[in-house]
């Protein structure tokens, strides 16, 4: 596939070649039009990318989507099958299902997102600076990450989590962010070591050994050459960072430490359907389809990605 | 590479320290204490002395020296949540479900991974193959607690072929099949995933070419020539994936009621039982330092290719 998109670049691109490398100096054309291109023709990644546009754009306009309030109780109307009112059913305290996951995807894509900037922030710094900043700043950053990689990943968040919680900033941002904040100050560590690994393994590589020879300046190189480089492992990893964390998140709420009723969520929501489930299955059904269908749709897109950012894969 | 190997094992001691250090202060400056007033009916008078009796009153720096002289000596210091308990006995007592989970976890992840792995990259394209992939692909797709919930509604509830809850002492060695399969199906797959990847990658070698041309057979070619190199990096992912089973298995030590370390240490967080804190971060934090360890020393071993500096 890769091969066949590579020659039908060429053909389109062969009448003046020299021409269109000028035109298009100083843009990424080649790399990201050809990946997109590739990306696009990756079913599995197109199916996923689209489910989650889907699901993104429902979380964004929730209030306008979701038939009730998130925390509206019906009397009467507990743990119920999907009927004509209810789509989803309700749960044991009598709200609608479909309203709360339909909100539920608010925290749970709000926190994939969100830790994943976290993550990506710290780990460009921590990584980048490991690479560029010499031996005394490498090995300090470095031991320093092993020292971070030695702690068991949940069980830190959960600890970490609970400091923050008790902290002003808990305070400012609220109970939510925390959340999300602990789970990138725990996550950084594996795309650290990628962006230092990737960074040095492309400061010996030609291109940037002709650069440095052209006298091109070590902004320049770094911006230029060896960021854009780096960027497509990153994106990958991101891309399937955003499930882990979702589920991070989710089995936090799902042990009540998380995001908590009656905030919706779909950690706390299967938590909640679980007290009723041999009377209904239906209160955990939805929830956990929705966790699943997210997960499977970062899966595909992320294969997709790694597939048309590295051409060289197949 | 000898001194590579002495290096890093001389460093596990300044990381446990560090960790030691992170963990303590983190712990100290979460809101509240292990004796809070309104939890329990102890006046205010009878919370002082507890305070007092573990050192609780005076300052954090101070406690720090008390407990690493304590460590340092083997004694990881008095159950505040148990009293009368030592965070020694509440270990020994704990400890068990989760070794056993973790290895047993492991061993079901890795065998149904590579197992997968190998059938469907050796067929490939065929219809084992999507089935091996969409298995992998779906069984992944749950977090594992949902997936035990799905295991125990079908196999505990439904057939009552296993029981709901449980472990090897208390429900007998049934107890350990929904657990383990819920918590392994996520790495299970991640491992599958892998090793048909690089069984792929293996497949188009030239040494392989060789072999077929040499007119081997296929088995021959698969096993000998293909699996033990494909098998590499499959290899380094086990030490991760084991350390993370064993850490990593509280919610499934809630959610199926099994008696090991993860619940106590959820318990020990949210009840600030300090002494408790400490130990099973330090434990866990010398469990996944070793896990890493061993991998790069196999990798430097079953790949004669790599060299450390």
């Amino acid at each position: 596939m890769a091969q066949d998109s590579a020659t039908r670049t060429a053909a389109t691109g062969a009448p003046q070649p020299l021409l269109m490398e000028l035109e298009h100096r100083g843009r990424a054309r080649g790399l990201w039009s050809d990946a997109l291109h590739r990306l696009i023709q990756n079913r599995l990644a197109v199916v996923g990318a689209v489910i989650i546009a889907v699901i993104g754009l429902a979380a964004i306009f929730a209030p306008f989507v979701a038939p009730y309030p998130y925390e509206q109780i019906f009397p009467g109307q507990i743990i119920e099958a999907p009927s004509a009112t209810h789509f989803f059913g309700t749960n044991l305290s009598g709200q609608d299902t479909l309203s709360r996951t339909i909100y539920g995807a608010r925290n749970s894509l709000g926190v994939g997102i969100f830790v994943q900037v976290i993550i990506l922030v710290i780990a460009v710094l921590v990584g980048g600076g490991a690479a560029l900043g010499g031996k005394t700043a490498d090995g300090l950053l470095m031991r320093m990450t092993d020292v971070v990689y030695a702690f068991p990943d949940l069980l830190f968040v959960i600890l970490l989590q609970q400091v923050l919680a008790g902290t002003r900033i808990a305070a400012y941002v609220g109970g939510l962010f925390v959340v999300f904040l602990a789970i990138g100050l725990v996550g950084w560590v594996n795309l650290a070591r990628l962006i230092r690994g990737q960074m040095l393994a492309l400061r010996t590589t030609d291109y940037v050994i002709a650069a440095e020879a052209l006298g091109a300046t070590r902004t320049r190189i770094v911006m230029k050459h060896m960021l854009p480089n780096t960027l497509s492992p990153v994106i990958v990893a991101l891309t399937f960072g955003v499930p882990s964390a979702i589920f991070t998140e989710a089995t936090l709420s799902f042990i009540g430490i998380g995001i908590r009723p009656p905030l919706a969520d779909w950690g706390n929501m299967i938590y909640d359907g679980y007290g009723a489930v041999l009377a209904t299955p239906w209160p955990i059904f939805f929830p956990a389809a929705a966790l699943a269908l997210t997960f499977l749709s970062f899966q595909f897109l992320g294969d997709g990605l790694r597939d048309a950012l590295d051409p060289r894969t197949r | 590479m000898t001194g590579y190997f002495v290096r890093r094992v001389l460093w596990i001691v300044p990381i446990l320290f560090l960790v030691t250090v992170i963990t303590f202060a983190l712990m100290h400056s979460v809101k509240g204490g292990p004796f809070q007033a309104g939890e329990s009916k102890s006046s205010d008078a009878a919370r002082q002395a507890l305070a007092a009796k573990y050192h609780l009153d005076e300052p954090v720096w101070k406690q720090y020296g008390y407990y690493m002289r304590g460590l340092l000596q083997g004694d990881l210091g008095p159950d505040l949540q148990q009293r009368g308990n030592s965070v020694n006995d509440i270990l020994k007592q704990t400890y068990k479900p989760t070794v056993e989970l973790g290895v047993f976890t492991t061993i079901y992840a890795v065998v149904v991974g590579v197992g997968l792995g190998i059938l469907a990259a050796s067929k490939r394209n065929t219809i084992v193959d999507y089935f091996s992939v969409g298995f992998a692909t779906i069984g992944a797709s749950m977090p594992n607690f949902v997936l035990g919930i799905m295991l125990v509604l079908l196999f505990a509830v439904k057939f009552r072929f296993f029981p709901p809850t449980g472990w090897i002492e208390s429900a007998g060695w049934r107890a350990v099949v929904l657990p383990v399969i819920s918590l392994g199906s996520l790495p299970a797959a991640y491992i599958a995933r892998i090793t048909r990847a690089s069984m792929l990658d293996v497949m188009n070698q030239d040494y392989v070419r060789t072999a077929r041309a040499k007119g081997l057979r296929e088995r021959m070619i698969v096993f000998r020539h293909i699996v033990r190199n494909a098998l590499i990096p499959v290899l380094t992912l086990i030490g991760p994936i084991a350390a993370g089973l064993l850490t990593g298995s509280f919610v499934i030590e809630y959610f199926f009621a099994i008696p090991g370390i993860g619940r106590a240490y959820v318990d020990a967080i949210l009840g600030r039982d300090y002494p408790m804190i400490m130990a099973t971060t330090l434990l866990y934090a010398f469990v996944v330092v070793i896990a890493n360890l061993l991998v790069d020393f196999l990798y430097a071993v079953v790949d004669p290719r790599i060299r450390y500096s």
